[in-house]
């Protein structure tokens, strides 16, 4: 659902007419929706690892990522109502990305829990990589960052704006 | 160095999710805010150009784990290991109904593709989400660190 009100805000920021209109109803009604399971499933979460919720007090990244999520979903209630729609869509992604922020940082240093025995969990400390191979990576990472990173900028500048049927780059038609 | 490969591991995650999410949803909802061929073929034009390269991010996602943590990759991608051969195979229709539907003349044929890819991306939503719901919950990992489950979660609290 998360998924599809995501989707909703990023067409009615690409597209205009009709399917703008219909993507913008859709938007509206979807986060609605986000917003009542947020709710059922922070509280499954809970019943399921308690722990996660007691161990965020103490991880500011965890605190970034729950600003996150309600500064996003705000902005993106906000932005859908006013047809701001390149914030709806900025508010979409930073809801999303801060649910994921707010759950690694939760769980970590714990990466598989285990749900048979806490002993047999696979930690990161315990099963990272060898340490000189950790930092050798650190040399070659960031450079492929910046060509990811340099292309990401490069293809949303050149699609930028409104989309139409004929300007379809995947078909002929 | 632990903390920053995985902070580095989270960012390549959350970036993948993020902007694939976008066509995913957008994919989702083809059929609810097109109603004509030419407005779903307009939901397709607004990810045609960036879908394939939201998928880059995943690759990215997996290489790092495979640089950093060597044991978590073998052990999940053990575990779900039917999960993520439906996670290819929806992304590769994905990209096949995207690709065909286009150059098809056949109404017939045209919906059925677009079917497919509305089918893929529900599947890749569902798969995504049941991943990072088995994260947070927690899998029957035993002492010789390998798990395995009857599909690749039962859904259960």
């Amino acid at each position: 659902v998360t998924f599809a009100a995501h989707g909703a805000n990023a067409l009615v920021l690409k597209t205009e007419g009709a399917v703008q209109d219909r993507s913008l109803r859709t938007a509206r009604f979807l986060w609605k929706t986000v917003l009542a399971l947020l709710v059922v499933v922070t509280f499954e979460s809970w019943h399921v690892r308690p722990e996660l919720f007691s161990g965020m007090t103490h991880k500011p990244m965890a605190w970034l990522g729950l600003i996150g999520v309600i500064g996003g979903m705000s902005a993106a209630f906000a932005a859908l109502q006013r047809k701001r729609e390149l914030l709806a869509v900025m508010g979409s992604s930073a809801f999303i990305a801060g649910l994921m922020i707010a759950g690694a940082a939760s769980v970590f240093p714990i990466m598989l829990h285990s749900t048979l025995a806490p002993e047999n969990s696979i930690s990161a400390y315990q099963h990272a990589a060898a340490g000189h191979g950790l930092a050798i990576a650190l040399v070659w990472w960031p450079v492929s960052l910046i060509f990811a990173v340099g292309y990401f900028v490069f293809i949303y500048r050149h699609y930028t704006g409104k989309v139409k049927a004929s300007a379809d780059t995947q078909s002929p038609y | 160095m632990i903390e920053i490969w995985y902070a580095i591991l989270s960012f390549m995650l959350v970036m993948f999710v993020v902007l694939e999410g976008l066509d995913i949803g957008a994919g989702i909802l083809q059929y609810v805010v097109g109603k004509t061929d030419a407005e779903r073929r307009l939901v397709i034009a607004a990810i045609g150009p960036l879908w394939s390269w939201h998928e880059v991010w995943l690759v990215g996602f997996g290489g790092v784990l495979f640089v950093s943590f060597p044991t978590i990759l073998a052990v999940s991608f053990a575990g779900f290991y039917l999960a993520l051969f439906l996670l290819l195979w929806a992304l590769v229709l994905r990209g096949v109904s995207i690709e065909v539907s286009g150059h098809l003349a056949d109404p017939l044929w045209r919906t059925a593709w677009h079917v497919v890819f509305v089918a893929s991306n529900v599947l890749l939503a569902i798969l995504i989400g049941a991943a990072l719901g088995n994260v947070v919950r927690g899998v029957p990992l035993g002492a010789d660190g390998k798990f395995t489950l009857a599909f690749f979660t039962d859904f259960s609290l």
